[in-house]
């Protein structure tokens, strides 16, 4: 019988065992009549059995000489003895001594102290020989009308233990018996453990129980109103039957005072019906939780729950968003985001949105307060409330009105993100709606001077160079950041405080001079390189510049302290916007006009004059450029070629180029934000192709992993948790494809033994299938295949030695335990014995890689977050590459492939994973990735210069990073290094080296 | 809502891990293994998803206690599970939640882990009830052994009578009784029952118990006759020695006893004593205080100086008065060698027929007022009547110390008095707490204390040293104390002993059942009771 092979580990517990004793000693200490010195001895003895050693002598010793002991600690100490003692021989038959065991334990069962008999109850729940529980039954019948509860709590168990091992047949009384107990039990325990007994071994009669309890059931213990609930779902799923009066049942109970049981209610409920009532009621009864529970745990699971409920019923979960939306007074930013997310996904819809934004707005003002803004996170959750503004505005405009006064006041916030954020949100409103243009770019001018982040100045100028149309405002917007750069000029001004100023800013400079050539790839490796892009449209030439620098501290604006600090990109800015605007105001004062223009050759003259920049700089080039359009504008006289450069630059300034380039990314930015994605996700779920088989759940085979239905059953789950799941698909034969095609030779086929050995990963350990065949015509004694491993693996369970007869095979087994994401290796040999030969023989294996690549799994991350685990691992290794393709995309897709990672940022179509094995990317996978990816995309179609994050996470949940930079060289060739990043050495490491032979191995397959 | 496993964890090693559901050990040390990487502490919750389970923890100090359960699991009833078990940790670690203590103490915590949760699913009990579970204090089962016991002695007492018997009838009888006819009789009875009975030995015990859980178990009203005691007679008499050779089989002279109505008495308490199975004494509606104190004067060399007087009150508090205004109480038949005083409100007959009612349906309980229904008093000369023996030798110490030079001339004879204390728990069946012995002794004696064992001994830096002794009982029947004091023995006397016994009283005081006079249905109660012994030595 299948339960009696199967070992099970019941106890664990951490021994230094150091030398063991022999059985000797032990003996002599059990043997003392000292009850202490017995104790002690049955604690050490059980330790060391726990911890691998073996003592099958000592089992008649404590038959003869502890059993007897009256002394309670002896007697629970005995009881885990019996536990984990081998109970059989080796060939599986039961020891004869246990005759004599079953015998103290009879004495057990009946003994006066009730606590004795209670565990020993206990213990019989997990023995699993009939033959030591037979002899018992009538014992344990008796304990169910014992006089103390504890007693009568155990026994239920015990008889259900035996019930569910061995089949109703062997206590044919016994539900009859547990329901006359359960009719007239006063004990909660023992009556949920009876009612438990019933629901999984007469479900009859525990329902017909439950429907004579009726109204009663809401009066119970909670813990037996979740084993009702449990029951419920039980029936409800085979047959529907009874199903309106259970729902009944669990509409009553849902107004439990317990919240388990309100928690589980609202599950049942959700998984059983979907009629609009029940998920209302189930919603509300989880929102309640939400609000209610003050524990994260519970917030977090719940939103979990109502993510599930809201992907299949929207409708439902509609009205309910202003109380989810409750839940953002908990401090715990995970618990604000995933509200966050929750609501915005796909609940807000024109009838809430007004709601919905006052909601945030209010929440948003609330961050300003003064014990707020002293708590962690604080920044974060304004950040979040901002981007869920932004994409509550995005998708009804109307909005946008009453939030972006607001937000403008972040604009000259100290903490760059979130005035970023806000920056780009306006990018967007002022591009997508121009009635809004004129209020924002007033209010923009306003306060210009105040804004503190050159990044944050930046995207305003460019918007108005770029959106400021009417000449009032142009002229408003020209004086005030003159304003704010005042007082002019620039340099020659506070002559000795500014020097010293600028030393201290030249030093600063020299000091990251030295990182700034590796700047170029440190930017681009932060994957700012798409979003400069986006800032700069046409002055790409100009993005190795980036990095504000000089953080205001000063008296003046700090846009005017950013400039005379050096910011070169900031200038470029500022000669750019103000000669564009120059330019669109025909009848601009000539006052005015000089000033702008003095303000850029002052500009100039900085950027020329500083350290780092020069002639040749292209800030200065930008500047140069602008002052010669002023000129043309002015209609000095200039050489043709210089007028006919001036002009190309002021067409294409005046072009509608910049928007155009704007909105394009304005749409890839909309895809990619992470609210837009659920909604995606949703309709996909939604929709079934037609020709996809229907899945009946009564018809479907076992076990064979959650279907397309999602729905998994109690069962599934808690037999997934155990980890039968995967050993039962084996068994099923579910994987053998798989299987013959990862089979590999051990030795040769001309050896006398021939072994070939399948490595299985299962979560966290390894399976290794041997298949040993006696190639020979004689018989092979002590067949032994001994293996070691190398790297983070231990062998568990070593297969033992079989006699193979001529020409005869078998499957032996051992497992190996994982302990990281490292590469490993296993090896081994195979030794027998021949009749005729004195000495053994021994065939060396082959090495058998354990493949990194198994416990990687492909996985999603933002850019945000890569970036910060980015600057917080310790661990790097740099991979040079060097490898013969010649095609970036080619290389990219193939080192992704190879490897499971997937590019950071953008998320990875859902469909069709389902039918492969989870984790693995397929070469269609990634080239819809890297179509998908239309930044990198482009980047490889017109650059020689490509950058890009890839992500992936192992099934011990540890994050790999990598960034790839591939430089495309005019003779064809790619250069560049590959960065990878993790937490731990291991990946580092094993990643890298899987890169290396992975570009290579291309090399050779190619030559 | 199954708990997988529930383990202490210690950063890179599981320190204790217990499994409620089969799972093999290669999967659950996966699953440990996992967690501690997954772990991680920056963040503010407390739970940790996979693909297959989910895991809630609890940090302890450095260790984290971590319960798997399946991912459907429900995270409220969890959460119960673990704070229940984060208590019980922490209860049998004592002061610190360590690797150290968590590995002493890895069976105990073990044991209690299993009262908490079975297959999985969490039981319904409270922390002191656990305390309960894992002490395995049976009340039940120290009455089924005081019953062998006596059962042993009386047969035994039984055997001595018989042998005496036999003895006088051998020597009245010399002629007849001349040595074969004897030899033949009697060697071969004793011979098989005594193989008989080492064969039975194993399984004879169980019988008993067996035997004393069925009486248990079986309703109280069929034994009801309880002073007779005849039940054992019947079979008894006519066939004496068989009848109990079986019963005996541990002492082979027993098997000769007569049977007795004593044994079979123990047995018929045996129910009513634990007619009141305490399962929440909070709402029982009637508390009950036996108690009793028993004060006596002793000799320093230890005997009874007087009388030991025994005094002792059962007390009822009605707190439920709409339930037990009119409670009445049965029971046990009173030991007739102590002095009952009852309550003039009570019903003089009824008492006779070992029944506490109240006279008249008038005078019923108030709530909330302690009653004493019943006193009594006893005194004894007997010195067995004291559960304990104290002998004191004081001794003068004459030892002359190098610093005392100045004053050494006068205080050399009478430097300093030194006491030895001995103290033995003669009556092992009983358990005394918070055991106190106190010496006067001035601050200007400066006591200084050289041992005691067991407890602690101390001097408060005034007027007295003090031993406690939180316990004495079988497993510790000794105690000495040591002290020097610079006094002479005369100032450190007299000295006293106080102890308390819980549980027992020495008057047999046994509640059998409570009831209602008038509605004559039962009503709960919680029956609380302590004995008091304070002893004056030396005086």
């Amino acid at each position: 019988m299948s339960v009696e092979t199967e070992k099970y580990c019941t106890i664990l517990i951490h021994y230094e065992k150091g030398v063991p004793p022999t059985s000797e000693e032990l003996a002599k200490k059990l043997e003392s009549k000292k009850e202490t010195v017995q104790a002690e001895a049955l604690e050490e003895l059980i330790l060391l059995m726990i911890n691998g050693e073996s003592y099958p002598k000592l089992l008649m010793t404590i038959i003869r000489f502890v059993v007897t002991s009256r002394d309670h600690r002896v007697k629970k100490l005995l009881q885990i003895y019996w536990e984990i003692v081998e109970k059989t021989k080796d060939t599986g038959d039961l020891k004869e001594e246990m005759i004599l065991v079953c015998n103290a334990l009879r004495n057990d069962l009946m003994h006066a102290n009730e606590y004795v008999c209670g565990s020993t109850l206990r213990l019989l729940c997990k023995m699993k020989y009939y033959r030591i529980l037979e002899p018992l039954k009538e014992a344990v019948l008796r304990n169910l009308s014992h006089r103390h509860s504890y007693v009568r709590r155990n026994a239920v168990m015990c008889v259900f233990s035996i019930v569910k091992s061995f089949g109703v047949e062997v206590l044919p009384e016994a539900p009859e018996d547990i329901e006359q107990l359960l009719l007239v039990e006063g004990d909660l325990s023992t009556k949920r453990n009876a009612f438990l007994m019933l629901v999984n071994c007469d479900q009859e009669r525990a329902i017909k129980y439950v429907l004579s309890l009726q109204e009663q059931v809401s009066s119970m213990g909670d813990i037996f109103q979740l084993a009702v609930l449990e029951l419920v779902r039980k029936v409800c799923r085979s047959t529907s039957v009874n199903k309106g009066r259970f729902l009944r049942i669990v509409f009553d109970l849902a107004a439990s005072s317990s919240t388990a049981v309100s928690y589980e209610c609202a599950s049942s409920l959700v998984t059983l019906s979907s009629s609009p009532v029940a998920i209302h009621q189930a919603a509300q009864a989880y929102v309640q939780l939400l609000t209610e529970q003050s524990d994260n745990n519970v917030k977090l699971i719940v939103l979990d729950r109502l993510r599930d409920v809201q992907k299949h019923h929207k409708q439902v979960m509609e009205g309910m968003v202003m109380d989810i939306f409750r839940a953002l007074s908990c401090p715990s930013l995970d618990v604000r985001k995933k509200v966050v997310d929750i609501c915005l996904g796909s609940l807000v819809s024109p009838r809430n949105i007004k709601d919905i934004v006052a909601l945030l707005k209010k929440e948003v003002i609330k961050t300003l307060g003064y014990e707020a803004s002293n708590t962690e996170g604080n920044l974060e959750y304004r950040r979040l409330l901002i981007r869920a503004l932004h994409a509550c505005t995005g998708q009804y405009p109307d909005q946008a009105q009453s939030v972006m006064f607001l937000l403008m006041d972040f604009l000259t916030e100290s903490d760059q993100t979130t005035a970023t954020e806000v920056v780009m949100f306006l990018r967007e409103l002022i591009a997508n709606y121009s009635e809004m243009r004129l209020p924002i770019l007033q209010r923009l001018a306003e306060c210009i001077g105040d804004v503190s982040q050159s990044r944050v100045l930046r995207g305003c100028l460019w918007l108005f160079g770029e959106y400021c149309e009417d000449e009032a405002l142009i002229e408003s917007v020209i004086q005030a950041v003159l304003t704010s750069l005042r007082p002019l000029p620039l340099v020659t001004e506070d002559g000795s405080q500014k020097e010293k100023k600028e030393g201290a800013g030249g030093e600063k400079k020299k000091e990251k001079k030295a990182p700034k050539i590796t700047t170029k790839t440190v930017v681009l490796a932060d994957g700012t390189y798409g979003t400069q892009n986006v800032y700069e449209g046409e002055e790409g030439e100009e993005e190795e510049v980036a990095e504000e620098k000089g953080k205001a501290d000063v008296k003046k604006t700090a846009f005017r302290t950013l400039l005379l600090g050096g910011d070169f990109l900031l200038s470029a800015m500022v000669g750019v916007s103000l000669t564009k605007l120059c330019m669109k105001l025909k009848n601009l004062p000539v006052a005015l006009r000089n000033e702008v223009l003095l303000v850029i050759v002052n500009i100039l003259k900085l950027v020329k004059q500083h350290v780092c920049g020069g002639e040749k700089c292209d800030s200065a080039v930008r500047l140069s450029q602008c002052i010669r359009a002023f000129a043309v504008l002015g209609k000095s006289q200039l050489s043709p070629a210089q007028l006919a450069a001036a002009q190309l630059v002021q067409g294409d300034w005046s072009g509608s180029q910049g928007r155009a380039q704007l909105a394009k990314v304005l749409e890839l930015a909309s895809q990619n934000s992470e609210w837009a994605l659920g909604q995606e996700e949703e309709v996909q779920e939604k929709s079934v192709a037609p020709d996809e088989c229907i899945v009946f759940r009564q018809l479907r085979e076992r076990k064979g992993g959650a279907g397309p239905t999602g729905g998994m059953d109690d069962d599934e789950d808690f037999h997934a948790a155990r980890g039968a799941t995967i050993a039962q698909a084996a068994a099923d034969g579910a994987l053998f494809a798989e299987r013959l095609a990862k089979v590999q030779q051990m030795t040769g086929l001309a050896d006398p033994v021939y072994v070939e050995a399948f490595l299985q990963v299962h979560s966290f350990d390894l399976m290794l299938e041997l298949l040993v065949v006696n190639r020979t015509n004689e018989t092979l004694q002590n067949v032994l295949v001994e293996l070691s491993t190398q790297g983070d693996l231990k062998l568990v369970d070593r297969p033992s030695a079989v006699t193979l007869s001529a020409g005869q095979q078998m499957t032996l087994h051992a497992s190996i335990k994982v302990a990281s994401t490292e590469t490993g290796i296993i090896f081994g040999y195979v030794t027998f014995e021949k009749k005729s030969a004195a000495d053994k023989e021994c065939s060396v294996l082959n090495e058998l890689h354990v493949d990194i690549l198994d416990y990687i799994e492909r996985s999603w991350i933002n850019e945000l977050a890569f970036r910060t685990m980015w600057s917080e691992f310790e661990w790097e290794n740099k991979v040079n590459i060097n490898t013969s393709i010649t095609e970036v995309g080619t290389f990219l897709e193939h080192i992704m492939r190879n490897t499971n990672m997937s590019i950071v940022g953008r998320s990875y179509k859902k469909t069709g994973e389902k039918n492969q094995k989870k984790g693995k990317l397929t070469a269609e996978d990634v080239q819809d990735m890297l179509r998908d990816a239309v930044g990198i995309k482009k980047l490889i179609d017109t650059s020689s210069f490509v950058a890009v994050n890839l992500y992936a996470k192992s099934i011990f949940g540890e994050d790999a990073l990598a960034n790839i930079s591939i430089e495309k060289l005019p003779d064809g060739k790619l250069t560049g290094s590959c960065r990878i990043r993790s937490r731990t050495q291991g990946i580092a490491l094993s990643l890298g080296d899987r890169i290396t032979i992975v570009q290579r191995g291309v090399q050779v397959a190619r030559e | 809502m199954v708990v997988l496993s529930a383990a202490i964890i210690k950063k890179d090693k599981t320190l204790v891990a217990r499994q409620f559901v089969e799972m093999t050990r290669l999967r659950i040390e996966g699953l440990l293994g996992a967690f501690t990487k997954l772990v991680d502490s920056g963040k503010d919750h407390t739970f940790v998803e996979t693909e297959s389970v989910r895991y809630v923890y609890q940090p302890m100090e450095s260790l984290n206690l971590v319960v798997i359960t399946n991912k459907a699991s429900n995270i409220l009833e969890d959460l119960e599970t673990l704070r229940l078990l984060a208590k019980v940790v922490q209860d049998c670690c004592e002061i610190q939640v360590s690797e150290e203590n968590v590995l002493k103490h890895a069976f105990d915590i073990v044991f209690a882990f299993d009262e908490v949760i079975s297959f999985g699913y969490r039981e319904s009990v409270t922390l002191s009830q656990i305390k309960t579970y894992t002490e395995m204090d049976s009340h039940e089962e120290r009455l089924h052994m005081m019953v062998e016991q006596s059962k042993i002695n009386e047969a035994r007492e039984m055997a001595k009578k018989k042998q005496m018997e036999l003895a006088k009838q051998r020597a009245l009888q010399p002629k007849d009784a001349a040595g074969p006819g004897f030899g033949s009789d009697s060697l071969p009875g004793i011979g098989p029952s005594s193989m008989g009975n080492s064969s039975f030995q194993d399984t004879m015990p169980s019988m008993g118990s067996g035997l004393g859980n069925d009486m248990g178990s079986a309703p109280w009203s069929s034994s009801m006759a309880e002073d007779t005691g005849p039940a054992p007679l019947k079979p008894g008499a006519p066939k004496k020695g068989m009848a109990l050779g079986k019963k005996k089989p541990a002492d082979v002279l027993g098997s000769m006893g007569l049977p007795d109505p004593m044994p079979t008495e123990a047995v018929a308490e045996e129910p009513a004593a634990h007619a009141a199975p305490a399962y929440n004494p909070l709402m029982d509606p009637v508390r009950v205080d036996i108690e009793e104190k028993i004060t006596a004067d002793l000799q320093v060399e230890g005997g009874l100086d007087g009388e030991a007087i025994c005094t002792g009150q059962f007390q009822v508090t009605v707190l439920d008065a709409s339930k037990a205004d009119l409670a009445a109480f049965r029971l046990a038949p009173q030991n007739q060698e102590f002095k009952y005083k009852i309550h003039p409100n009570l019903n003089k007959t009824s008492h006779a027929n070992n029944v506490l009612e109240v006279r008249e349906a008038s005078r019923a309980y108030r709530a909330n007022a302690p009653v004493p229904l019943v006193k009594w008093q006893y005194k004894s000369s007997n010195e067995d009547f004291l559960p304990v023996q104290i002998s004191c030798w004081p001794s003068t110490t004459s030892a002359r110390r190098s610093e005392d030079a100045p004053s050494s001339g006068s205080g050399a004879a009478h430097d300093g008095t030194q006491i030895v204390l001995e103290l033995e728990l003669t009556d092992t069946s009983i358990t005394l707490e918070d055991v106190q012995i106190r010496f006067p002794a001035a601050a200007s004696s400066r006591p200084q204390i050289s041992s005691a064992e067991p407890g602690e001994a101390s001097y408060d830096g005034q007027s007295e040293v003090c031993w406690r002794i939180p316990v004495l009982d079988k497993n510790e029947a000794n105690g000495n104390l040591e002290f020097v004091a610079k006094t002479d023995s005369a100032s450190l006397l007299p000295f006293t002993f106080d102890a308390v016994r819980r549980g027992a009283t020495k008057c047999p005081m046994e509640i059998l059942e409570c009831y209602h006079m008038e509605k004559k249905d039962a009503i709960g109660f919680a029956c609380e009771k302590s004995c008091n012994y304070s002893f004056r030595i030396g005086a």
